[in-house]
């Protein structure tokens, strides 16, 4: 029965959506038009993410005004929580990405993972940095080994440990399979961090979220604005260094499978020059 | 010129907020660079890959004609 037949059998939508974007992740599984598509989007992305980012400094810098509690200190928000956001994000996806490469070896999950995993670090160590340098003018200390810095600190280990271990053996399937399953089992740490500072309130110096729903958050709009800008900047960031790096992968396996194919030839005209 | 003094000082919290924002200019600045510089150097290496193989198969022709 064709594709078309079956999606229309499906009654509920959302198997027939489901079915729809199986199939278009299938299509985008094709290396040769990841590298077409990509190739499209990257400039644009690229051009996003640095508009924003200009717009979003210039906000964060110049036009909000000083908190009442946290002075100008709470400037450093501006680039703690979107490095917050985008490192628990990161790691969801590179999670989902192994798991998509464990279950049905979909040819760029593996790639997706390795290339996200030191963006992800990046974003993580952000996040503790800043949030570090935000702690000690603030609290009164530069670090706490509560709920959810020590949490974070564990997602920066895992990042790392992901890294190291995919490159730890010879066969690199093995390596990706080992760190895929890393990945996955450390996933336990995101919803942890998430709640960390709702259920364990009482346990931590870290403040509550301030921007849990966007229809009525606890923070104004001249704070807001920037923070929503600056966060846009960094996912923007995230999908085309994302790009270059997936496309610099695959350029990679290229490059090797070329090698290898050169290296054939070579042997056979060395084994038998008279056949060719 | 103290204007500008007064706003780098940060109500004398600028070391924590310009250290925090050049830390992470840093790193986003930095995977940047590795990430392009990588990019480029395997589009040289594939493209010299595919002149030499495109050698050898003019070559391979000629020494079959």
């Amino acid at each position: 029965m064709p594709l078309g037949g079956c999606l229309g059998l499906a009654s509920d939508y959302r198997i027939t959506l489901g079915l729809a974007i199986m199939v278009n992740l299938h299509r985008f599984a094709n290396p040769n038009r990841f590298m077409r598509l990509s190739g499209f989007v990257l400039p644009w992305v690229s051009g996003i993410a640095a508009i924003t980012f200009a717009v979003g400094l210039y906000l964060a810098l110049v036009v909000s005004p000083p908190d009442y509690e946290q002075r100008e200190t709470v400037r450093i928000m501006y680039i703690h929580v979107p490095a917050a956001w985008m490192a628990l994000f990161s790691y969801t996806l590179m999670a989902a990405s192994c798991a998509v490469a464990l279950i049905w070896r979909h040819p760029l999950a593996d790639v997706a993972a390795k290339s996200i995993a030191p963006i992800g670090a990046g974003f993580t160590f952000i996040c503790l940095v800043t949030g570090s340098l935000w702690g000690h003018p603030t609290w009164g200390t530069w670090w706490v080994w509560d709920a959810r810095l020590t949490s974070v600190l564990i997602l920066f280990f895992l990042f790392m440990g992901y890294m190291v271990l995919f490159d730890a053996f010879d066969d690199p399937t093995k390596g990706a399979r080992a760190a895929g399953v890393l990945a996955m089992v450390g996933f336990v740490f995101v919803p942890i961090i998430k709640f960390s500072v709702d259920i364990l309130e009482l346990r931590t110096l870290h403040q509550g979220a301030s921007v849990s729903k966007l229809s009525t958050p606890s923070i104004h709009e001249s704070m807001l604005w920037p923070l929503l800008i600056m966060a846009l900047a960094y996912l923007a960031y995230f999908i085309a260094l994302l790009l270059v790096r997936m496309r610099s992968a695959i350029l990679g396996a290229r490059v090797r499978s070329l090698r290898m194919m050169q290296a054939e030839r070579a042997s056979r005209v060395a084994i038998a020059p008279e056949r060719l | 010129m103290n204007g500008l003094a007064e706003y780098l000082s940060m109500e004398g919290d600028g070391r924590f907020i310009w250290s925090a924002y050049a830390v992470a200019l840093l790193v986003l600045i930095g995977l940047v660079v590795v990430s392009v510089r990588n990019y480029r150097l395997r589009q040289t290496e594939l493209n010299v890959l595919r002149e030499v193989d495109g050698d050898n198969r003019h070559s391979d022709d000629g020494e079959r004609r």
